[in-house]
């Protein structure tokens, strides 16, 4: 491997240090470019002639995307973090003390120790590129920054601002690092090394170097400066900032509350060593945990089902597309697909139909216009890509049409009828569907090789995954041209098998099912949910059913209680509450939760169905410690989760877990459903089920998979992972 | 006219009063939601576009070119050229006349070409006292030159210059266009009864071809901005109540006291958009689409800017000289109605033998414009005249009532402001 970093001494003795890691996409901070960078600033801090030091990315359109993820994945104990950390501020150490100026150019995604890297130099310059963009995101893996990032960073642009980028690794602009005083000028990709120059013989005056560190400070927002200058402004601002961490984390992430705790015992009140300490010490004590782990994994496996399709999907040309019923389903995926830049027609039977779907997808643009993602003219382009129709002009030269009209059997197969009439013989046809069986509606097509289905969450601008099923007759190029389309959106395609309720919901519901007899049984509403919510999930499970729509959810039920039998019986409770017909959840205001001025409480009245219920069923109603109301709500989704693996829906844990977490929110720290089940031991999740089995019924029979890896002593996962220091379990 | 060029198909937003339905939709919106759906109703390559040529008058600040920024937002390919032309309220036939020429002279074969027109949009303007302060705001270095600027600010100069009462006054002769047709109601003696009787048959057979779906065949309904909660399908102008009685009781709008053009006898400022795909004959099989109909011939007319709605008899006089034909070869005949006195005023001058003799040169007149073949399904009194777009809407429903009633020639022809006439020759398919 070469030495990453090249360096160009040009004749006005200025030092351009270039890094470009070969063979990689990005730049990412190694030990090794590390190491190599050391030696370098240790040759040119001796070299008196020289004027200045640029550092800079040899990479297009990317700066330094931060610390390599896989070394830290790598890291074994506490001890080995800190002593990465504190080589890490070592080097950047040296940065700050080189006896010149330094200056980073950030062209370029800045991420991480990439943005702790530029921090350390004295001067930062952003290109106005909108590829340029600065962040910390290293709470989302659970850690805090550990080169420097908790001390200058706050030091450099005020305690607020940088407090607000530390704990939501919230990404910044370009030109708002230049407005906040991340940065100190603005420089263009093309006269780059021109403008740069410029800048160093600006800073060679003393003078202008006042006003650069003036600009600086004026950037922050006064008052937020005013308060960080005072004891009592700056305990406002720490419990301000604690208060954001936990509504937004649930308590559930402690990377934030540390990084918080930081910049607390830190700023103003420590030099920048004993901060770096300090930092290092609170880094090493995060980058072992298991929830630092989990996220970890997560992160590199969605990357790696990001590039699902690889290079043969991108070839494909996917520019005119349609869809099919203009209802919420109908009217995201619209807004999705044009979002991604094609141009849609959206069909539906009446203007008025049409119209609800236009205002859903220009509401989701507009949010994004209000958070100033997008200018009202490229909204306004946005909505020019999508076309309302109530006939089939234009679909004569389509590249694919998603059909996404209500989920009714003999509606579909007239609608998809109807549309092979009045495509090309090569449009890719996709249903949107959740519970309908694929090959049934596939029988109706005379090309059902180009017939594939799709499944998208709601809200469809919310929600990242999309499940891909191919049916029995779809070809291999559709299965590419789908992925694609659905990478096209910005969305996580997941090929899975074609099985009722495909792989998210056949997972998920009974985990609601299971919830409804914890209801029928007893157990108040609030306990459960709080318990599951306890747990990670992101609500409970009876709010979510009222979510849904306690009809929309019976509805799957039933269809998965006809396909799978017994295991997936719906309690008598839910009949009761669907025959009383005037429960339907938060979409009427009713259901599990009474719903006033977004504001929810319990609704006393439900308690009675389920009194019916236990009456009709013959069943008592029972106590059961907490630990029984959450293992038994996630074992029946590991469970099920283990009757996927075997039936080869999805072939890899890793796959199955992302979906959950995308598809459900299951509690990301946890790394999934099947990463949980390994960290309890597969041994105890058997005997768990075959415990619930005797206590609660037949549906908890251990899957043969599970038999089989309790037997073996294994995990879902391939290789055991270390032994982790806490041990977790489910409540 | 060399060839005849072939008109393959064609669409019309809905035509609604400025300041209702569509006064959010900018013209450019507007032209862009009918030519995405012309594309996809012809099911057509958008590649295989020449040029885009569109009819516009009050040119948009926020959109100069309007062609261009209509072609970019209904999805053509960057390389598909586009521009606009003016010719007051003949814009909208001006593009299409414009084409043909593109066509004719080889340089194009294929070519939307339409008019479209956000008379809500027209904008207020400042006066030249309250620029003038603006510039020196602009200017001023000290804040003693920005003190001195601002002291100058008079209440008065807040007196916005209203854009399309200008636009609708001929610079020249110095009338609106409303006391133009004032002095055509004069010069004629056309009464304030008979213009009312005009206007009440124009909302008539507006309602009657509303009602057998006749105009929801050429309309595409267009989505409202700026929510989108709303899609716009049908022209508001023609009322199904409007009566004698209704009509009697307005006053006179141009000249208050001795005047007989009322708004209800005038047509009323409104929105709207048209565009047609033009072809040359060849090109037109080699795609395998069937024309609609024909543009055979056109001719522009000058004349006095004070009696500029005779614009049609002059123009017409100038086609019918150019080709073979006679008035009476025409099956069915659109005038734009302007005012109600100004198309009487062409009913009388087309069989009037003074007037074809001292103002056209013709031994014979024109030719009797026969009730039943003109303006069958109403005019711009009923619809509204949104003045870019007008022009392309007369020949779009022309040809499709000659293709309803099996018909074979059409005459569109109107008056322009500033004094001019247009006339259009087309042939059905």
């Amino acid at each position: 491997m070469n030495n990453p970093w090249t360096l160009r001494i040009c004749d006005q003795w200025i030092a351009w240090l270039t890094f470009d890691l070969s063979d990689e996409k990005v730049n990412t901070l190694n030990e090794r470019s590390l190491a190599e960078l050391e030696i370098l600033l240790d040759q040119l801090a001796e070299d008196e002639r020289l004027k200045a030091m640029v550092i800079r990315s040899g990479k297009k359109d990317s700066f330094i995307a931060g610390a390599d993820i896989e070394e830290l994945a790598k890291i074994t104990d506490d001890e080995d973090a800190r002593a990465k950390s504190e080589a890490g501020q070592e080097i950047f150490a040296k940065i700050e003390a080189m006896p010149i100026p330094t200056v980073a150019v950030i062209h370029g995604a800045c991420m991480g120790g990439g943005l702790e890297l530029a921090l350390a130099c004295d001067y930062r310059l952003v290109t106005d590129h909108p590829k340029t963009i600065l962040a910390l995101p290293e709470v989302n893996l659970g850690i805090i920054p550990g080169w420097g990032g908790t001390q200058r960073l706050p030091r450099l642009i005020g305690l607020a601002p940088g407090l607000q980028m530390i704990l939501t690794g919230r990404q910044i602009a370009g030109k708002k690092a230049y407005r906040m005083g991340l940065a100190d000028g603005i420089v263009t990709e093309a006269f780059i090394e021109q403008q740069v120059g410029d800048f160093i013989n600006r800073v060679m005056s003393s003078g202008q170097r006042r006003k650069l560190r003036k600009r600086r400070i004026k950037a922050q927002p006064s008052m937020m400066r005013w308060l960080a200058w005072t004891l009592p402004g700056r305990i406002v601002i720490f419990r301000q900032s604690l208060r954001q961490v936990l509504r937004k984390t649930g308590g559930h992430y402690p990377a934030p509350i540390k990084a918080l705790e930081v910049v607390r015992r830190t700023y103003w009140k420590m030099s920048l060593a004993e901060g770096l300490a300090c930092e290092a010490m609170t880094f090493s004590r995060l980058a072992c945990t298991p929830i630092s782990r989990n996220l970890v994994r997560l992160f590199q496996a969605t990357q790696r089902v990001k590039k699902a399709g690889g290079e043969a999907a991108s070839k494909l040309e996917i520019n005119s597309t349609a869809v099919i019923g203009a209802g919420i389903m109908g009217g995201g995926i619209a807004w999705a697909l044009s979002k991604a830049g094609l141009s849609v027609r959206l069909k539906d039977v009446s203007w008025d139909a049409l119209a609800k779907g236009l205002a859903g997808a220009a509401g989701s643009f507009r949010f994004l216009v209000k958070r100033r993602k997008m200018s009202e003219g490229e909204m306004n382009l946005a909505m020019h890509r999508i076309a309302p129709t109530i006939d089939y002009a234009g679909f004569g030269r389509l590249d694919a049409v998603i059909e996404a009209v209500v989920e009714d059997m003999e509606l579909k197969k007239k609608v998809l009828r109807e549309l092979e009439e009045n495509v090309a013989d090569d449009t890719i046809i996709c249903t949107n569907t959740s519970s309908l069986p694929l090959d049934d509606l596939a029988g109706v097509l005379k090309r059902p090789k180009r017939f594939i289905g799709l499944h998208f969450f709601n809200p469809v601008d919310r929600m990242p995954l999309v499940e891909i099923i191919p049916c029995r007759k779809t070809s291999k190029e559709t299965v590419l041209a789908a992925v694609e389309l659905v990478k096209r959106m910005g969305k996580i395609p997941l090929v899975v098998g074609n099985c009722p309720g495909f792989l998210v919901n056949r997972i998920l519901l009974p985990y609601l099912i299971e919830s409804a007899w914890m209801f029928e049984e007893g157990i108040e509403i609030e306990r459960l949910d709080h318990l599951l919510e306890k747990f990670g999930m992101p609500m409970g499970p009876l709010a979510l059913v009222d979510e849904v729509g306690i009809d929309v959810g019976y509805k799957a039920a039933k269809v998965l209680e006809a396909a799978y039998g017994e295991r997936m019986h719906v309690p008598g409770a839910l009949d009761e509450v669907i025959e009383s017909g005037e429960l339907l959840g938060k979409k009427n205001g009713r259901g599990f939760y009474l719903y006033r001025n977004g504001h929810k409480k319990p609704n006393r009245q439900v308690n009675g169905f389920a009194e019916q219920a236990r009456k009709k069923d013959g069943i008592q109603m029972r106590e059961m410690p907490d630990g029984d109301i959450v293992d038994r709500a996630i074992l029946i989704m590991i469970n099920e989760a283990a009757r996927c693996l075997e039936e080869h829906i999805v072939d890899d844990p890793e796959a199955l877990d992302i979906a959950m977490v995308m598809g459900t929110g299951f509690a990301p720290f946890r790394g999934g459903l099947l990463r949980y089940a390994d960290d309890r031991g597969i041994r105890e999740i058997k005997h768990r089920l075959e415990e619930f089995e005797k206590k609660y019924g037949e549906r908890f029979k251990p899957a043969k998979l599970i038999e089989k890896i309790a037997g073996n002593g294994g995990c879902f996962y391939p290789k055991s992972p270390p032994r982790q220091r806490n041990s977790r379990n489910g409540n | 006219m060399s060839s005849r060029i072939a008109i393959l198909s064609g669409v019309r937003s809905p035509f609604c009063k400025a300041g209702g339905a569509l006064k959010d939709v900018g013209a450019d919106d507007l032209g862009a939601f009918v030519i995405r759906e012309l594309l996809a109703r012809t099911d057509l390559d958008p590649d295989g576009i020449d040029e885009v040529v569109i009819g516009n008058v009050a040119q948009p600040v926020h959109a100069a070119n309007v062609a261009r920024v209509i072609a970019s937002k209904a999805g053509l390919p960057a390389h598909i050229v586009a521009h606009t032309v003016h010719r007051n309220c003949a814009s909208g036939m001006q593009s299409l006349t414009t084409a043909a020429l593109q066509i004719n002279s080889g340089e194009a074969d294929l070519v939307i070409a339409g008019g479209t027109e956000s008379m809500s949009q027209i904008p207020l303007l400042f006066g030249p006292r309250m620029t003038e302060l603006f510039v020196r705001l602009m200017r001023a270095r000290t804040i003693g030159q920005r003190v001195r600027a601002l002291a100058s600010f008079r209440p008065s100069f807040l007196k916005p210059i209203v854009a399309i009462q200008l636009g609708l006054t001929d610079p020249i002769c110095g009338l609106n266009m409303g006391e133009t047709a004032e002095v055509l109601a004069r010069e004629f003696g056309i009464t304030r009864d008979q213009q009312d009787a005009f206007a009440l048959r124009s909302h008539q057979r507006a309602i009657e071809a509303q009602a057998s779906g006749r105009l929801a065949e050429e309309i595409v309904p267009v989505p409202v901005l700026p929510k989108y909660d709303r899609i716009h399908s049908h022209d508001d102008g023609p009322r199904a109540e409007q009566s004698r009685e209704a009509l009697k009781k307005l006053r006179p709008f141009f000249d208050r006291h001795a005047g007989t053009v009322t708004a209800g006898n005038a047509c009323p400022i409104t929105d709207g958009a048209v565009a047609l795909l033009l072809a040359s004959e060849k090109k037109a099989k080699e795609l395998g689409l069937e024309p609609i109909g024909y543009l055979t011939a056109s001719a522009y007319a000058g004349l006095d800017g004070r009696r500029m709605g005779l614009g049609p008899a002059y123009a017409t006089a100038k086609l019918l000289a150019q080709t073979d034909l006679e008035l009476s070869d025409f099956d069915l005949i659109e005038i734009n109605e302007a005012f109600a006195a100004q198309v009487i005023a062409n009913q009388r001058a087309f069989v009037s033998e003074s007037f074809a003799r001292d103002e056209l040169g013709r031994k014979k007149p024109l030719g009797e414009l026969d009730d039943e073949k003109l303006n069958v399904n109403g005019g711009a009194i009923a619809f509204g005249h949104p003045v870019g777009a007008t022009g392309s809407r007369l020949v779009l429903t022309l040809l499709k009532e000659l293709k309803r009633r099996n018909l074979k020639r059409g005459l569109a022809t109107l008056c322009v402001s500033g004094g001019q006439g247009a006339a259009i020759a087309l042939e059905a398919a």
